[in-house]
């Protein structure tokens, strides 16, 4: 049962059930109100209000589900961060819900640090939004007011958007667009517009360099992650997630073990990791929010909400990003039968992320021309011979292979 | 010397994970550096200067730590003694004898600085800093910590021999004094006795008297000064110990050494 059919067996329950009673009801009590083209009690019953009920219901449950893994991707960051620095990192749990009870019942707080305030630190991230939302938005005085409210907006929008494209697994999938991933990509470009908006809008020397250095990065590096990504399409013959990833399980060379894409496709691999970190701006190509130069990059002038916009956005981008490279070269929810494929996606995409965490807190953050002379001088080259690789291994040795009898390789 | 140029992957990035790796089991796995403050605390070190006590069975109200204080955030304020502690002070038989009351020393804790001078000069070791420092308070008159409220009871304090820190003691200058004997009941530590001088003097009935002056024992002398602040003719002075002779009586030219 796949997460759609399962969304329109309950859009047709709670239609049945719940709603065109709710709105026959309505139309008894307030005839005169009534729309006499048609009552949205009859809607609900047609094939059409049923659909877009269940288009409802799963685009929330992928958002809730990319929201979960959005707060569990920050709490894993904060505390990976921690122990790399010798910290324990957050450690508001739910536990200490317990001295909010004794305080709401009147009872003085039995201040238990150990047994309350020891956790593992989940709700720390919900403390800081409720934080971020009761603060202030300062918009500065001399700034662009709409552009200024514009540039969030863009960016968190488009972000979101990503939670909802790409499947867990090939059942529990939003949306099934055949063309999934290169609409992924679209909603991936999307942001660099919201990146200037915002830069530019702020009226400050440090947004304005730090939007600059962001469209030049991601303008430059979406080349060679655009053609890394060719090979895989090119092997799969097809822009679907579901079809790429049924072609990395099928393909086998020895012993029947399936060979995922990252092996064939080394190359490819490499340039698309790197060129996805730069995508998701994390270091070592966090340039257009350096601390160290630009005071926050582009979103200094941001408080509040915005600024947690922001923050939000580039860990969403950083789990789709991590998402997409295990779609297209580890294989995505291929695995052995037991664990539920949903749990070996994930598993792969925090694997992937905890590298990406790791990464951040080894390395240095690299220079402006050296960015763009790594994008240009080697990833597009290396791209374009991953890109020779697959062509001769999918059109011209099979093509020979057929005329002079060579043994099946690829 | 490598250049930038010549940095391999393995220094890029291999050597780097290598150090965030194994700093995070070691973090993980074991014990990290951080502790969990209010339940468990860092030791201070043994010479830590925190919050300051005073052992009043020892104290004798000199005012020496009061003296000494840079940020004068150390006062002496006179309190009401118990018969208890009047009995358990040491060198405290005398105090009743005395017209003013005891002093102990108060501090304002908003201006200390912790230099711990007053540890350092206190001749009976009765001022000590403690390892408290957890001394925050929601107002400024709460950090006003009042004599009684820094009173430490020991079980049996060490008396020590006393030592004078600060390297001065009185001199008499014997020709302005009227022998009133005010310093010898406000010396702390009964160190002078009214002896008769060699002075004599011309009273203003025309008789000629051998006054009593002053006779200091400097070796239980502190160089508080007290007895030189109280002397209503100015004929006490401070000065550095090598300058001044055994005897308490002022010799010819004196001063001029020094």
């Amino acid at each position: 049962m796949s997460l759609f059919s399962f969304c329109k067996w309950m859009a047709e329950w709670t239609a049945q059930k719940m709603l065109i009673p709710i709105f026959e009801f309505q139309e008894g009590l307030f005839p005169p109100f009534t729309n006499p083209a048609g009552s949205i009690a009859d809607w609900l019953g047609t094939d059409g209000g049923i659909t877009t009920l269940a288009w409802l219901y799963a685009v929330n449950i992928a958002f809730a589900v990319g929201m979960t893994n959005l707060i569990l991707v920050i709490h894993l960051e904060r505390k990976i961060a921690a122990r790399i620095q010798d910290r324990r990192g957050p450690m508001l749990s739910f536990r200490s819900f317990r001295e909010l009870g004794e305080d709401l019942a009147g009872s003085a707080p039995s201040w238990k640090f150990k047994e309350n305030y020891a956790g593992i630190g989940i709700l720390q991230n919900l403390a800081d939004g409720i934080k971020a939302i009761a603060k202030e938005l300062i918009v500065p005085a001399k700034a662009d007011k709409f552009l200024f409210t514009m540039g969030p907006i863009i960016f968190i929008s488009s972000s979101v958007f990503l939670l909802v494209l790409f499947p867990l697994s090939d059942r529990f999938a939003a949306s099934s667009a055949p063309a999934g991933l290169m609409v992924i990509m679209a909603a991936f470009s999307i942001a660099p517009i919201g990146v200037l908006t915002s830069g530019w809008a702020s009226n400050n020397k440090y947004s304005m360099i730090g939007g600059m250095r962001s469209a030049a990065q991601l303008m430059s590096y979406e080349i060679p992650l655009l053609l890394s990504m060719a090979g895989v399409f090119l092997m799969a013959g097809s822009y679907d997630p579901v079809v790429i990833v049924e072609q990395q399980q099928a393909s086998s060379w020895f012993f029947g073990i399936p060979i995922w894409n990252f092996i064939p496709q080394f190359i490819g691999f490499i340039v698309f990791m790197i060129c996805i970190l730069a995508e998701v701006e994390r270091v070592p190509f966090d340039l257009p929010e350096a601390e160290a130069e630009l005071v926050e990059g582009w979103t200094t002038e941001y408080s509040g909400i915005r600024y947690m916009f922001f923050l939000m956005a580039e860990y969403i981008r950083g789990f789709a990003g991590a998402a997409v490279a295990t779609i297209l070269f580890l294989g995505g929810w291929a695995g052995p039968w037991p664990i539920p494929p949903e749990i070996w996606f994930l598993t792969k995409v925090y694997l992937i992320i905890i590298f990406w965490i790791f990464i951040r807190w080894s390395v240095p953050r690299i220079r402006t021309d050296q960015i763009l002379e790594l994008g240009w001088k080697k990833l597009l080259p290396l791209s374009l011979i991953n890109l020779l690789i697959v062509i001769f291994m999918v059109e011209i040795y099979p093509y020979f292979s057929e005329i002079v009898s060579l043994p099946e390789v690829f | 010397m490598k250049s930038e140029r010549d940095l391999g992957i393995m220094d890029i990035i291999v050597n780097p994970m290598k150090v965030t790796l194994k700093q995070f089991f070691k973090s993980t796995f074991g014990k990290p550096t951080t502790v969990m403050y209010p339940l468990e605390k860092r030791a201070p070190p043994p010479t830590y200067r925190g919050m300051n006590a005073v052992i009043w069975d020892l104290c004798i109200g000199c005012g020496i730590c009061g003296e000494v204080c840079p940020n004068k955030c150390l006062k002496m304020k006179p309190v009401d003694l118990s018969d208890e502690e009047q009995d358990k002070a040491w060198y405290g038989s005398h105090l009743a004898k005395r017209k003013s009351k005891a002093e102990r020393p108060a501090i304002n804790f908003g201006h200390c600085m912790f230099c711990g001078f007053c540890e350092d000069y206190c001749p009976t070791g009765a001022m000590t800093m403690t390892d408290f420092y957890e001394l925050a308070d929601t107002t400024r008159e709460g950090l006003i910590y009042p004599a009684r409220s820094m009173k430490v009871d020991l079980e049996d304090a060490p008396q020590l021999p006393l030592t004078n820190y600060m390297m001065e003691s009185p001199v008499l200058d014997a020709d302005p004094c009227i022998g009133c004997s005010k310093c010898v009941d406000n010396c702390p530590t009964n160190c002078i006795i009214m002896d008769l001088g060699p002075q004599n003097k011309k009273m203003k009935s025309g008789k000629v008297r051998n006054v009593e002056n002053p006779y200091f024992d400097y070796t239980i002398c502190i160089g508080c000064s007290t007895c030189v602040k109280v002397c209503p003719a100015d004929c006490l002075h401070m000065e550095p110990i090598s300058n001044s002779s055994s005897s308490g009586l002022s010799e010819e030219g004196a001063s001029n050494e020094a």
